[in-house]
């Protein structure tokens, strides 16, 4: 087997994260004597894939709360058991890595159950790495979670967990059984899709995928049925016997809703229908990524994103980047804002640059998050005035033991380009930080536009608070005054709010820009020159007379602490 | 030819030779400049020199120049280049000066506007000044770095008007911005015939065995993109003519090339605006003839002298 069986995409195992969730069936002899069939889901821990968590929670009776024994308790862990007490599982808690030097098992017990209140005494200490402590895992299981319960002479009731589209079987749909059985060649119904299809394959990951004929109540496992795409399917739905349906579906879920945006644009406008392929292909798997085209006066073609997170965003582009090698243009992340207009209604802002008329705006208002964010106490200080920075108002403040935990409340455009790097950086890297959206917040926001050589450069528009226009306006135009190479003519750059220069910077001009020798053996030289000039130009993009490298843009958004 | 390392018996050899033309390698008429760059001549060498070519009957000199040379002020250039027209010197190769790291100068001097090394902004002005002086002193400014003594004649044209003139422009180096075929003699030199650029063993001593070996094919360093990649020529071409005073012409041969020429010529409105290219599009034809955009009194030069002026009433004040 693969070192990390599970995560089986690449960036996973390259980042050491899980991104999607996986289930893996597993047979074992308990230490009574009896053989149980354990089904497990594995499931991502980041913040922007909690989507992912609670829909899995939702098809488990129990869950084991898995934290790292020299790390402790971070914030995503109470992200993570919030939901599953929420949903009322069984919990059981699993100290692991218990085999570095630095794990400290009793501390850690004392902190779940001081942070978190669940009873820690019982807690089964692992080191998955070595397999000390596995066994005691699989013996907790079977005797302290409740084994399912379900019909299986009832109506066929099945939770719709995920679905994807796999290159070999086409649409695979994961289903949890509650009550029936699913077999083979049945006709199924899909509720809340109202849509029928007859079950080609019906099968179990162990973790490879294992046809079987039927799956009872309590097993996870998939299903084929000739499903075209798979938009056709809807997480959350219940599938049922289209001869015998069930009476009550279930409760399904909300759809999830994606926080951050930006625009993603191809370098060479050539490579659009690439990318739009591209997308199409990544949005197979990840129903949470959406995007729809937009066209910009300065960049072209290109497409508007929604991401769960940062994150999310920028796997997605890695993806975009390095699996279908693309070059591309990733203009400012930034939130949906409501525009409150002067005749009573309103709209929702994805991009600064489809800002009505001032004179026709009420207010604005901006999302905001509830952050929590723990960090050993020496460090709070830089935390706290970060927070501060970015305009939080601090809810809590409390501590378990040597680590703080410290509750903001911050608007979420002030949090989404550098917020976890800087975060990371004023903690050496051990602060953690998880968020969820509060509510949209009126606030003084205006819309900033660069302008390079007094055009407006639409992928550097933003909406800032007006308090920290001016400040953010220098800082941009400074950046860009070191990425945009010298032209043979002067360049003005500058930070303007409606029609207002705030802020400004110049580029000097190139006196001379010539090869003064030229003869005989020169011309291959000269040329060659030329030609690797002109390599390096690919990157550029051409704004007006002015070339803009690519790299200028994300450079030039990035947020100074 | 190098002034320093220059003897009479030579000349007369080469002229016997049947050799019409020399260029002298000049580089400044101001001795402490020529030591300072580690030059073995004076200034005085030089003439007498020049003086030498032309009594063996080489009368078509040309000299070549430097401008942007560590402390070279805008009074010693011009008094240069008014001398060296003075003694009859036909023609000027005036180069600026790049200080190329990995070279002495690139080393002694290694950063623009620091230790007496001209910025980059009076290099520029160095180099325009060269221009306005010697379209005084009635030189055209044909290609990048050289400049011919164009005589105008009052020869009546033959449609009547006075037209035309006699220019010493440098047929040898025409030869290269035009692409044409030319043989090569001596260390390091190319030659490009059939499209191929060929060029000898650098050093005198490689030079020398490959002679006595024959001159073979191996010896050669080659370089056939001119003939196999139509791209490359197509770049070279293009590089070599925008460097001359005729620019490049482009004549349509159809309605789907015109439309590129047309693209083109749209694609170079922002530099005619900049007034750093001027190209006109007609019947067909895409022209960019190099025109100096500037006057006088705007460009780097001006600048210059206008910044010194002020240092210059600071001082006095």
């Amino acid at each position: 087997m693969k070192e990390q069986v599970l995560d089986s995409m690449e960036l996973e195992r390259e980042r050491g994260i899980t991104i999607k969730a996986q289930t893996v069936r597993l047979e074992y002899k308990a230490q009574d004597g009896e053989t149980y069939i354990l089904n497990l889901i594995d499931t991502p821990g980041h913040v922007d894939f909690t989507y992912e968590v609670s829909r899995s929670l939702s098809a488990c009776e129990g869950a084991l709360l898995v934290v790292d024994a020299s790390q402790g308790v971070e914030a995503q862990t109470l992200a993570n058991v919030y939901q599953a007490i929420d949903v009322d599982l069984e919990i059981v808690p699993v100290l692991n890595k218990i085999d570095l030097p630095a794990a400290e098992p009793d501390r850690v017990k004392a902190q779940i159950e001081d942070v978190i209140g669940i009873d820690a005494t019982e807690a089964v200490e692992i080191s998955a790495k070595t397999g000390m402590g596995v066994p005691e895992v699989l013996e907790a299981i079977v005797t302290k979670l409740p084994a399912p319960d379900g019909d299986a002479d009832a109506a066929l009731k099945a939770l719709l967990v995920d679905s994807w589209y796999d290159p070999y079987l086409g649409v695979v749909v994961l289903v949890r059984i509650i009550d029936g059985v699913l077999k083979k060649g049945m006709r199924i119904r899909m509720m809340g899709a109202d849509a029928v299809y007859t079950v080609d394959q019906v099968g179990v990951s162990t973790p490879k995928k294992t046809p079987v004929d039927a799956l009872g109540p309590g097993e996870i496992g998939y299903l084929t049925a000739q499903i075209k795409e798979v938009a056709d399917t809807s997480v959350g739905d219940t599938i049922t016997d289209d001869r015998r349906p069930t009476t009550e579906p279930l409760p399904g879920f909300k759809p999830s809703v994606p926080v951050v945006f930006c625009g993603i644009f191809p370098v060479d406008a050539n490579d659009f229908e690439d990318l739009r392929a591209a997308m199409g292909k990544l949005r197979l798997n990840d129903a949470s990524f959406e995007f729809e085209m937009e066209t910009s006066a300065a960049l072209g073609f290109g497409f508007r994103c929604g991401f769960l997170g940062l994150l999310h965003l920028e796997i997605i582009r890695e993806r975009l980047e390095r699996e279908f090698n693309l070059d591309l243009i990733t203009t400012a992340p930034s939130v949906v804002y409501d525009i409150h207009l002067t005749d009573g209604s309103k709209i929702e802002l994805h991009n600064p640059a489809d800002l009505p008329d001032p004179v026709r705006i009420d207010h604005m208002e901006e999302p905001w998050i509830k952050a929590t964010i723990m960090a050993p106490d020496e460090y709070l200080g830089g935390i706290l005035k970060l927070c501060e920075e970015r305009r939080g108002v601090q809810q809590d403040l409390t501590y378990a033991g040597s680590r703080a935990m410290v509750v903001y409340e911050l608007p979420l455009n002030e949090v989404v380009f550098d917020f976890y790097d800087r975060l990371k950086s004023v903690s050496k890297g051990y602060a953690s930080f998880d968020y969820q959206i509060v509510e949209h917040r009126p606030g003084d926001l205006v819309k900033m536009q660069l302008l390079v050589n007094e055009e407006p450069v639409d992928a550097l528009s933003i909406i800032v608070h007006r308090e920290k226009a001016e400040a953010r306006g220098r800082s941009m135009c400074e950046k860009l005054k070191d990425l945009i190479p010298r032209h043979m003519f002067k360049i003005p750059i500058q930070a303007a709010i409606g029609g207002r220069v705030i802020a400004r910077e110049t580029i000097a001009a190139l006196r001379k820009d010539v090869t003064a020798k030229c003869y005989g053996g020169d011309a291959t030289r000269k040329r060659k020159l030329l030609e690797k000039q002109k390599a390096g130009k690919k990157k550029m993009r051409q704004f007006g007379r002015v070339e803009i490298p690519q790299e200028a843009f994300i450079k030039a958004l990035k947020i100074d602490g | 030819m190098d002034p320093g390392t220059f003897s009479g018996e030579k000349a007369a050899a080469l002229a016997e030779l049947g050799v019409t033309r020399a260029s002298v390698g000049v580089q400044s008429l101001d001795d402490e400049q020529l030591q300072r760059c580690g030059r073995k001549h004076t200034a005085q060498e030089a003439k007498e020199a020049i003086r030498l070519l032309r009594s063996v009957g080489l009368e078509n000199i040309s000299a070549d120049l430097l401008s942007g040379l560590p402390q070279q002020s805008e009074e010693q250039l011009v008094s240069d280049l008014h001398e060296l027209v003075a003694w009859g010197v036909d023609h000027l190769s005036v180069y600026d000066l790049q200080y190329e790291p990995g070279t002495a100068f690139g080393r002694r001097w290694p950063v623009a506007g620091e230790t007496g090394r001209p910025g980059e902004a009076a290099a520029a002005a160095l180099y325009e000044t060269t221009h306005w002086e010697l379209e005084k002193l009635g030189f055209e400014h044909y290609e990048v770095s050289n400049y011919a003594r164009f005589t105008q004649t009052l020869l009546q044209g033959p449609e009547g008007g006075a037209a035309g003139g006699v220019s010493s422009r440098s047929q040898h180096n025409q030869i290269y911005w035009h692409g044409a075929p030319y043989a090569a003699y001596g260390n390091g030199a190319a030659s490009f015939v059939h499209s191929i650029r060929a060029s000898r063993p650098r050093s005198l001593e490689s030079y020398c065995r490959w002679v006595e070996a024959g001159g073979p094919l191996e010896g050669l360093e080659l370089d056939t993109s001119q003939r196999d990649s139509r791209a490359d020529a197509l770049c070279e071409t293009t590089m070599l003519r925008l460097r001359t005073m005729e620019g490049l012409t482009l004549q349509a041969e159809d309605g789907e090339t015109e439309r590129c020429l047309q693209a083109i010529f749209g694609a170079l409105e922002p530099w005619q605006e900049a007034k750093l290219a001027s190209a006109s599009f007609a019947d067909g034809s895409l022209a960019t003839p190099y025109q100096y955009l500037h006057n006088p009194e705007e460009g780097p030069a001006a600048e210059q002298r206008g910044k010194r002026g002020q240092g210059e009433q600071m001082r006095a004040g």
